[in-house]
């Protein structure tokens, strides 16, 4: 009777490329990362000081203009260890990813987390790895360093 | 004034706000909803600490390429640490979002309410913002064909020029008068001196429509602050105030529908029309937004909206009835034809716009006449659903 079998046809996501745009103040933070530097959101207005920087302030919701440069090296807030791959194939090594932070910076960033294992222990030091090839992306820090 | 609802706070639109339209904007969604709600709120004299709830809207979440964009989104809207709903009815959305905060305020859960939409169409930009429609098909008998939302249009508009006997030269001067007046509006992004030919002789993409009959691909963001009666009287001396809204589905299928009149939008509109106690429409509406993705859709959702007889808008336009200057004008603002198409913030413009028109803040768009009624109106889900909106001064 059911002589109509379901039809099972190859289907194209919707989009193939989407190409975003980081906005005014995180095309600045970009070329900064990419010539070595992490700079944060400064707000004029209360003084919040936040990553990633935004052309508005998340707290007083009033415009943001100042990027001001983090020379303090970030802290571990909290981490976690990948033991399997994104398909479940196990990991010969496994991947630390952090919450990286800023003393008194609203905010932080997901990265990668290598260094003596020793050392790993939430609030530990840390200071980024940069790539010798960058390209203004966030990947152009390798991975924060414990120290 | 008589009402088939019982509303508990009469709403008013205090405040409004808009991004310029573009297509590539270098900001976020985040920073696009921002600068709109911002602006809303300067204009309406209140801080974000003032707001009680957000409700804001945008179309498929694959336009911005972040799913839960509505979320993403969220803060730029003004909306952590409040209630918040995003609401999406496709292409309807922009005027469906000052619906719910009317629902918001009118209920009497919230006093003042901030509206937003935005759109950022442009991140979806390969191979075209189209290709995000290839799944909104019956996957039985559509699908398989691979259509396109603009061959449907195209169906629509012929059977539209067929049973109403209009001319493509006819249609072609909507697209005109909407670039025209959008020369005068700060944030278009399509203002254009063009002529009928000029539409006539632009490249034929899916006969019958033309490059010149469609409205472009664009980023943006519009923004409102609607506010309880206590709050209008004590915020501005000129508040206006919604006093209709409408909102009705027709069949999901097209093959189901009399293409060449828009069933969905006259019961939307008849539901607004009685909220308002508006029962002459042609003579007790001044001004109107209806929406124009197309050239054509605007005659046909004039004759939707009863504000032309039937098979009637094409001579109102050829009369100059819908020109800033005339009787009824339409879309003064530019409409999407030409102060842009992103989605849901392009329908919430219309709305800012009436609002505008209607104290008197239009500039060099003002309408002639003194209008005191407006109306704004958006059209979406599977092409299905009229989105209306009835403001007073």
């Amino acid at each position: 009777m059911r002589d109509v079998k379901p039809q099972i046809r190859e289907i194209e996501m919707e989009i193939k490329a989407y190409h975003y745009t980081p906005g005014p103040l995180g095309l600045r933070w970009l070329e900064g990362i990419k010539k070595g530097i992490i700079m944060a959101a400064k707000c004029r207005k209360c003084g919040n000081i936040f990553i990633p920087p935004k052309i508005y302030c998340p707290k007083c919701f009033s415009e943001v203009e100042d990027l001001v440069e983090l020379r303090e090296k970030p802290y571990l807030a909290s981490y976690t260890i990948i033991y399997r791959d994104f398909n479940g194939e196990r990991l010969s090594t496994p991947v630390i990813v952090g919450l990286v932070r800023f003393k008194g910076v609203d905010g932080g960033l997901i990265h990668y987390i290598e260094g003596p294992v020793e050392k790993l222990a939430i609030g530990a030091s840390l200071e980024p790895v940069f790539r010798s090839e960058r390209r203004g992306s966030i990947t152009d820090i390798e991975h924060f360093r414990l120290v | 004034m008589k009402m088939n609802v019982y509303v508990k706070k009469r709403v008013a639109v205090v405040g409004a706000g808009l991004t310029l339209f573009r297509r590539r904007m270098l900001e976020t969604p985040q920073e696009l909803a921002w600068i709109a709600a911002k602006r809303a709120l300067d204009q309406a004299g209140l801080e974000l600490k003032d707001i009680d709830c957000v409700v804001s809207g945008s179309a498929p979440d694959a336009f911005d390429g972040v799913h839960l964009k509505g979320e993403y989104y969220s803060e730029g809207a003004g909306a952590i640490g409040k209630p918040h709903l995003r609401v999406y009815v496709g292409g309807g959305t922009g005027v469906f979002v000052p619906i719910a905060a009317w629902w918001h305020v009118a209920s009497g859960l919230c006093r003042r309410v901030l509206v937003v939409a935005e759109e950022k169409m442009s991140s979806a930009a390969d191979p075209h913002p189209q290709a995000v429609f290839r799944h909104i098909w019956d996957p039985i008998t559509e699908k398989p064909l691979n259509p396109n939302l603009i061959w449907i249009f195209a169906l629509e508009m012929h059977r539209y020029m067929h049973k109403c006997r209009v001319s493509k030269e006819d249609i072609a001067l909507v697209s005109v008068k909407n670039k025209r007046n959008a020369l005068d509006n700060p944030y278009a992004q399509a203002g254009a001196n063009i002529t009928v030919e000029d539409v006539l002789k632009s490249e034929l993409l899916v006969y019958p429509v033309n490059r010149l009959d469609i409205s472009p691909v664009s980023d943006g963001a519009a923004a409102l602050v609607m506010v309880s009666e206590e709050w209008a009287r004590r915020l501005t001396d000129t508040p206006i105030w919604v006093e209709g809204i409408g909102y009705t589905l027709d069949t999901s299928y097209w093959t189901n529908r009399e293409l060449s009149f828009p069933v969905y939008l006259k019961n939307a509109a008849e539901m607004a029309y009685k909220m308002a106690g508006i029962e002459r429409p042609m003579k007790e509406i001044d001004v109107a937004e209806p929406y124009d993705p197309f050239d054509y859709k605007e005659l046909h959702h004039l004759e939707g909206l009863g504000l032309a007889p039937r098979c009637g808008a094409a001579e109102m336009t050829r009369e100059g009835v819908t020109q800033r200057d005339g009787d009824l004008p339409v879309c003064p603002s530019g409409g999407l034809l030409g102060v842009g198409n992103p989605i849901a913030a392009a329908g919430l413009m219309k709305v800012a716009e009436i609002f505008w028109q209607l104290r008197g803040e239009a500039g060099k768009r003002q309408v002639k006449k003194d209008a005191v009624t407006g109306l704004a109106q958006a059209w979406g889900d599977l092409m299905q659903v009229g989105t209306v909106v009835i403001m007073r001064r």
